[in-house]
C-alpha cells in the first residue's frame, strides 16, 4: 500500500538532486537558521540515511556507504537515491512490517518503524533544503505529493 | 498492522506531539517564525491540522465537520489539540479498512475546483504534508533557540517499544 508514498519519496529526492546539479555550486553551501546545515550537507545526510535504512532491512549496501566525514558528488547521491528507491519498492512488496531487524548498538526495530522513519526523514530534510533555498531568495522545485502526481501524469491535483 | 497503518499511526503521534508542545508554549512563542517557512508557529500548526481535516474529508467523501480546524477561522491552539486527537481516531479506523490505493478520490482544490486522484496520491501528499510542516515547526523553534519536541519515527518506535 506504500508504493505511491515511496515513489513520491524517490521522485522528490531526485527532483531536488537534479535541481542541485543545475544550480551555481555556491548555492549548495547556503544554509539557514533552524535547519540541519548546508543544502548539500542536508541532501547527503538524507541519501546516506536512506542507504542505511535500506541496509538495515536487506543487509546490503547499495553503493559505497556514504560517510559524514566525506563529500560525495551530486551524481553519486543521485545514483544511491535511485538504487535505494528502486529497492524500497521491492521491500514493501515482500517484507513483513512486524519483522524485527538488528540496528546499531545492539538495538532492534521492526521493518515498519524503519519505513516510517525513512519517509519522515526524507520529507523532513527535503523541507529543510527547501527552507534554506527559500530563506536565500530562491524558488525551490515543487516536491509535494501533488507535484509527484502531476509529474507522473497520474493526477492533476494542485495545492 | 499494515505498513500504511504504521505510517498513519506515526503521523497521528507526531502531529499530536507537536500540537501538545505548541499548546504548552507562551503565546508570544507561537508567533515566532523563521525565513523560508510558511509563517508563524501557530499558523503552521493550524495549517498542518486544517489540511489533515481536508484529507480526511476527501477520503470520507463528506465535508469537514463544523468544528473542524480551518486556517480562516481557528485562532487558538487548544481546539487544534482536540481536533488532532479526533483526526487520529478517524485515521486509525480508516487504516484498518480494506483500502484500494487506486480508488479515485474527489477533492475540492484551494481554488474551488474539483480534483480527482487515486487514493495512493492523496495518501502520499498527506504524509508528505504532515512531515513537511512538522519540519518547518522544528526549524522555527530551532532558529529561535527553543528545543523542538523529538518527533521522529525512531522516537515514536522507542516510545512504543517497537525499537528495543
Amino acid at each position: 500500500m506504500l508504493a505511491h508514498v515511496l515513489r513520491h519519496n524517490t521522485w522528490a529526492n531526485l527532483t531536488l538532486l537534479d535541481f542541485c546539479r543545475e544550480v551555481d555550486p555556491a548555492i549548495l553551501d547556503m544554509t539557514a537558521r533552524g535547519t540541519y546545515g548546508t543544502v548539500f550537507g542536508t541532501l547527503q545526510h538524507l541519501v546516506g540515511a536512506q542507504q542505511w535504512y535500506v541496509q538495515l532491512v536487506t543487509g546490503e549496501w547499495l553503493g559505497e556507504p556514504i560517510r559524514r566525514t566525506e563529500r560525495r558528488t551530486v551524481d553519486d547521491l543521485i545514483a544511491v537515491a535511485r538504487a535505494t528507491g528502486d529497492r524500497l519498492l521491492r521491500i514493501v512488496e515482500t517484507e513483513d512490517p512486524d519483522r524485527k531487524v538488528q540496528m546499531n548498538e545492539g538495538r532492534t526495530s521492526t521493518v515498519g518503524v524503519i519505513l516510517a522513519q525513512l519517509v519522515h526523514h526524507g520529507n523532513e530534510h527535503r523541507t529543510q533544503a527547501t527552507t534554506i533555498l527559500g530563506a536565500n531568495g530562491l524558488t525551490p522545485p515543487s516536491i509535494s505529493g501533488w507535484g509527484y502526481g502531476r509529474a507522473t501524469g497520474i493526477s492533476e491535483a494542485e495545492e | 498492522m499494515s505498513d500504511l497503518a504504521i505510517l498513519i499511526e506515526y503521523d497521528n503521534w507526531a502531529t499530536e506531539t507537536v500540537a501538545k508542545f505548541c499548546a504548552a508554549l507562551p503565546p508570544a512563542q507561537l508567533e515566532l517564525t523563521t525565513p523560508g517557512t510558511i509563517g508563524t508557529a501557530k499558523a503552521t500548526l493550524i495549517h498542518l491540522v486544517g489540511a489533515k481535516e481536508r484529507y480526511a474529508a476527501a477520503l470520507r467523501g463528506t465535508p469537514p465537520p463544523d468544528d473542524a480546524v480551518r486556517e480562516t477561522t481557528t485562532k487558538d491552539v487548544a481546539p487544534v489539540v482536540a481536533r488532532a486527537a479526533k483526526l487520529s481516531e478517524w485515521f486509525r479506523g480508516f487504516a484498518k479498512g480494506d483500502l484500494d490505493m487506486d480508488k479515485v478520490i474527489e477533492r475540492r482544490g484551494a481554488d474551488g475546483s474539483t480534483q480527482h486522484m487515486p487514493m495512493g496520491i492523496l495518501i502520499a501528499q498527506f504524509l508528505h504534508h504532515g512531515n513537511e510542516h512538522r519540519a518547518q515547526l522544528g526549524s522555527i523553534f530551532g532558529a529561535n533557540g527553543i528545543e523542538p519536541p523529538h518527533y521522529s519515527a525512531f522516537n515514536w518506535g522507542n516510545e512504543l517499544g517497537k525499537i528495543s
